[in-house]
């Protein structure tokens, strides 16, 4: 177990220069560009993930929305593949930083946002205000749903650090446990090694999940304002 | 494939002549940026909006931070000066 619990958060370094873009580019390696009509098994089998999420995702937008199908593809290959490849030992993972979340999760939100009031200034500015409010509650209502607009982004951002930085200590924590009573008791560290399984393979769905959370969240942010 | 062939045949600097560099640079604009220019320039054009605004931010919480370092400085230094 590392010395202390956070070293595997802390930004690496080679000779001195962050090699974190390094780590942020190396997940488009894994998907090859498809450059014939019938591909490899992996470009097939990677093609037919896309399609079907895309086909899942996309089909309750209308054509304005649609013309994000590439954003929000690639936003969820890219976290899913790097909270997956996060998993290995000794990696590092990015999403794990809130800066870079919330470098992914403001430009999306305030896009969707814009877009909204580019298009639809209307409807935009009618999502302040709930149908049906009585009129004694307006002036808080509006302030609550302006408070609830703006912590889209943070709350986007938040959730999938908090996630997948919990995971990784909860990782680090019971497998350093498990080291340490191999020596004191056997069965004892055999339970925690159980749980330690259960707990990596609740990590890789983990992994796969908060990526779909966030694409979703930005694909209904965007179909609430196209 | 071709661009490999030659590279190996070419005398230069690791390599890496200014021929080879112009065009890996032609192979990804064609491959790359081409492709990709609709989007950028005209459907994503709110993301942008967005970016900017998130850039900003950022130089706001930096500014602020670097000012916040200068005054702790500022202020530790008198006390140092006494001595």
């Amino acid at each position: 177990m590392n010395e202390n619990l956070f070293t595997s958060f802390i930004t690496p370094t080679m000779v001195g220069i962050p090699i974190v873009p390094l780590i942020i580019m190396f997940p488009s390696i894994l998907f090859p560009s498809p450059s014939r009509l019938i591909d490899n098994r992996l470009v097939s089998i990677q093609q037919w993930l896309v399609r079907l999420t895309s086909k899942q995702m996309l089909s309750i937008h209308s054509h304005k929305g649609q013309t994000w199908a590439l954003m929000l593809m690639s936003l969820i290959l890219f976290i899913g593949s790097t909270n997956l490849l996060g998993l290995l030992p000794h990696s590092f993972t990015p999403t794990t930083q809130l800066s870079m979340n919330l470098g992914m999760a403001i430009p999306l939100w305030a896009g969707t946002v814009a877009t909204g009031f580019r298009y639809k200034t209307k409807a935009s500015l009618a999502h302040f205000l709930p149908q049906g409010t009585p009129s004694p509650l307006i002036p808080m209502l509006v302030i609550i749903e302006t408070i609830s607009l703006f912590i889209q982004p943070v709350a986007l951002a938040v959730r999938l650090t908090a996630n997948i930085t919990a995971g990784h200590l909860l990782i680090h924590l019971i497998g350093g446990a498990t080291l340490t009573l191999t020596s004191i008791s056997t069965i004892t560290a055999f339970i925690t090694f159980t749980v330690l399984v259960l707990l990596t393979i609740l990590e890789f769905a983990v992994a796969l999940i908060q990526a779909y959370v966030f694409t979703l969240l930005v694909s209904l942010y965007l179909h609430d304002n196209t | 494939m071709e661009v490999t062939f030659r590279v190996i045949g070419r005398a230069g600097w690791g390599g890496l002549s200014r021929g080879f560099c112009a065009e890996m640079l032609q192979s990804l604009v064609k491959n790359v940026w081409i492709p990709v220019k609709v989007y950028c320039t005209r459907v994503y054009q709110e993301i942008w909006v967005g970016t900017g605004l998130m850039g900003f931010t950022v130089y706001k919480i930096r500014t602020a931070d670097k000012r916040r370092k200068a005054l702790k400085a500022l202020s530790l230094a008198p006390a140092h000066g006494h001595r």
